[in-house]
């Protein structure tokens, strides 16, 4: 009898499962390589040396990164004779973020980039994501287009946590396009939003980027210095891969970001479906030391742009951006101290 | 609604003690004319992060889906008045078509397909108000039972988006908002054209009595025909109000 009681327990146990509540379905993406670092070494008027870290984010959003790639994947190409050097794999826990600020470009149209508004599904499971943790405002941006404040329209008031009402509004963001991008204008705004937040709080700007500044009344070296005042990070997303990759690049790297430039409406769905853990939660990243032997003499000041592909494949470029010290002064001064940053590293 | 139900099944045994005549037969019913609408403009899913506009609650031959029903039909006549159940297997589908919002005032249209196997159990009591010598005329009003035993649920495709249109959206995003796997009663009333005591012809109105969800109100109501075939059995007969 006792034996029977045993065998029924083991059947009830069996048969109960644990139910655990479906995600929810998110598009597919694609296999899509993000930079998330390149940092100065140093220099001589033949060679530059400087360290990368980038990301190869798999297809599948659940499954984070794909990380089992070698040194003999990936590939160079820029002004010059680039070598890989140090290759490794490294645990990046990205800084816990307080507050975030979400622009998207409204400018010219989707119809070429995201034909089917997929950025909305993917935006909005973002601020569901980041929600739960901390506070975010969320606004569109173009000049002389559809939207009804210039030179950005939030959806939000301040910051906040309730995120339905704003998800709601990125799909009367799809109806506003339209005018030209004020993309240096809108990062800007963002700085004077951030001010509201406390001083040792990361702040996060997260840009998703459809084409080139056009419109904007101030330089891109002035944002660089308004973002780096109140050390706010951007973090770039491109969805269109005939922007000026010069300019994102250091836009991105100079404020201590990471930049992605996808080539299809995938990726861009695989990127966006990683903005929360790119922004506080960990990745598992390639380093590598780059040494570039340039084609002409490197003098200060001198901004470097090379590309990082992998080699047999249809996967985006990751573009690398170094910007050579002004003075001997500053060589120093960027020896002793890394740049600020998102993460940490193991 | 469970009371109505077990009001007219109560009537029907209590019918039965007093019926003149019992009929067994089979029907046949196909429901080509739908209309399923929804209370809201806008369609938030709790199954994905997309968001729809809800536009088109019309009336529909055919595309807003069609059912096709077949079963076995239990009559009780007494004198001007029959009581019916009609146990039934229901190939039941819907669609219903919203708008994703895609660039300014343009909206990709996505039709979600939901289809049903379900067992219907309609009750209803008529009452034949007209006869001529071979047919006869009446109404009939009551309500059914419909049991949801399988669910499949896809998309409406084009050659254009049939490729992508999965890898997008999710097929599941009316969960709870145009269908449950619930039993859910109706109601139903129509008008029957019988010839003799073999055939009997009806169109006949069903409205479905709740809602699939509870935060969105998606109605649902059907016109169909059906056919009834009685067999040629002398069950229960006695003298009724048309024999001379």
């Amino acid at each position: 009898m006792r034996i029977k009681k045993l065998y029924v327990l083991i059947f009830l146990l069996s048969s109960c499962t644990i139910i655990k509540e479906q995600p929810k379905f998110v598009p597919a993406g694609d296999y899509t390589l993000v930079t998330l670092s390149s940092k100065y070494v140093s220099h001589t008027s033949t060679q530059l040396v400087y360290t990368v870290k980038i990301l190869l984010l798999d297809n599948f959003l659940t499954l984070g990164d794909y990380s089992i790639l070698g040194e003999g994947n990936f590939a160079l190409s820029g002004n010059g004779v680039s070598a890989i050097s140090n290759f490794g794999i490294t645990q990046v826990n990205f800084l816990p973020v307080e507050s975030s600020i979400v622009l998207l470009d409204q400018s010219g149209s989707y119809a070429k980039t995201d034909p089917d508004n997929l950025r909305s599904q993917l935006v909005s499971k973002y601020l569901s994501d980041c929600s739960q943790v901390n506070f975010f405002q969320l606004g569109g941006f173009s000049k002389g287009g559809r939207l009804f404040n210039e030179p950005v329209e939030f959806l939000t008031n301040g910051f906040t946590n309730a995120w339905q009402a704003p998800a709601q509004g990125l799909y009367t963001l799809a109806q506003q396009t339209g005018g030209q991008s004020n993309l240096y204008d809108a990062i800007n705004t963002s700085v004077n939003s951030f001010s509201v937040t406390p001083p040792n709080a990361t702040r996060n700007c997260l840009v998703l980027m459809n084409a080139n500044d056009q419109a904007s009344s101030l330089s891109l070296n002035s944002l660089l210095q308004n973002a780096s005042s109140i050390n706010m990070h951007v973090n770039l997303t491109c969805v269109d891969s005939s922007v000026n990759k010069l300019s994102a690049a250091s836009l991105a790297m100079q404020t201590g970001g990471w930049l992605a430039v996808c080539n299809t409406p995938k990726q861009m769905v695989t990127v966006i479906g990683n903005w929360n853990r790119l922004t506080s939660g960990q990745a598992t990243a390639y380093n590598f030391t780059v040494t570039l032997q340039p084609d002409i003499a490197l003098s200060s000041g001198d901004e470097i742009l090379t590309k990082v592909y992998l080699l047999n494949s249809s996967v985006n470029s990751a573009y690398l951006y170094v910007k050579i010290p002004e003075n001997e002064n500053a060589i120093a001064f960027f020896m002793a101290i890394e740049p600020a940053g998102l993460w940490s590293t193991n | 609604m469970r009371n109505v139900m077990l009001f007219f099944l109560m009537s029907f045994t209590a019918h039965s003690l007093f019926a003149q005549r019992f009929n067994f037969g089979v029907n046949f019913q196909y429901h080509v004319l739908k209309q399923v609408s929804l209370d809201k403009e806008w369609i938030v899913p709790s199954t994905s992060y997309a968001i729809y506009h809800a536009t088109d609650n019309r009336w529909k031959f055919f595309s807003a889906g069609q059912s096709i029903l077949i079963g076995t039909t239990f009559q009780l006549d007494y004198k001007k008045i029959y009581v019916v159940l009609e146990p039934d297997f229901n190939l039941n589908t819907y669609n219903y078509t919203v708008g994703y919002p895609t660039s300014p005032g343009v909206e990709e249209n996505l039709t979600f397909k939901s289809l049903f196997y379900q067992i219907d159990a309609p009750l209803y009591v008529g009452y034949q108000f007209h006869s001529s010598s071979l047919l006869r005329y009446s109404f009939f009003s009551g309500g059914s039972i419909s049991v949801p035993y399988h669910l499949e649920t896809s998309f409406v495709t084009t050659k254009t988006n049939s490729g992508t249109l999965y890898s997008q959206f999710s097929r599941n995003d009316m969960k709870n908002i145009l269908y449950s796997n619930k039993p859910y009663p109706n109601f139903l009333c129509g008008f029957a054209v019988h010839y003799s005591s073999l055939v009997r012809v009806d169109v006949r109105y069903i409205h479905r009595m709740n809602y699939p969800g509870t935060e969105y109100k998606a109605t649902y109501n059907t016109v169909g025909v059906a056919l009834t075939y009685y067999l040629p059995l002398s069950l229960l007969k006695k003298k009724i109000y048309y024999e001379n």
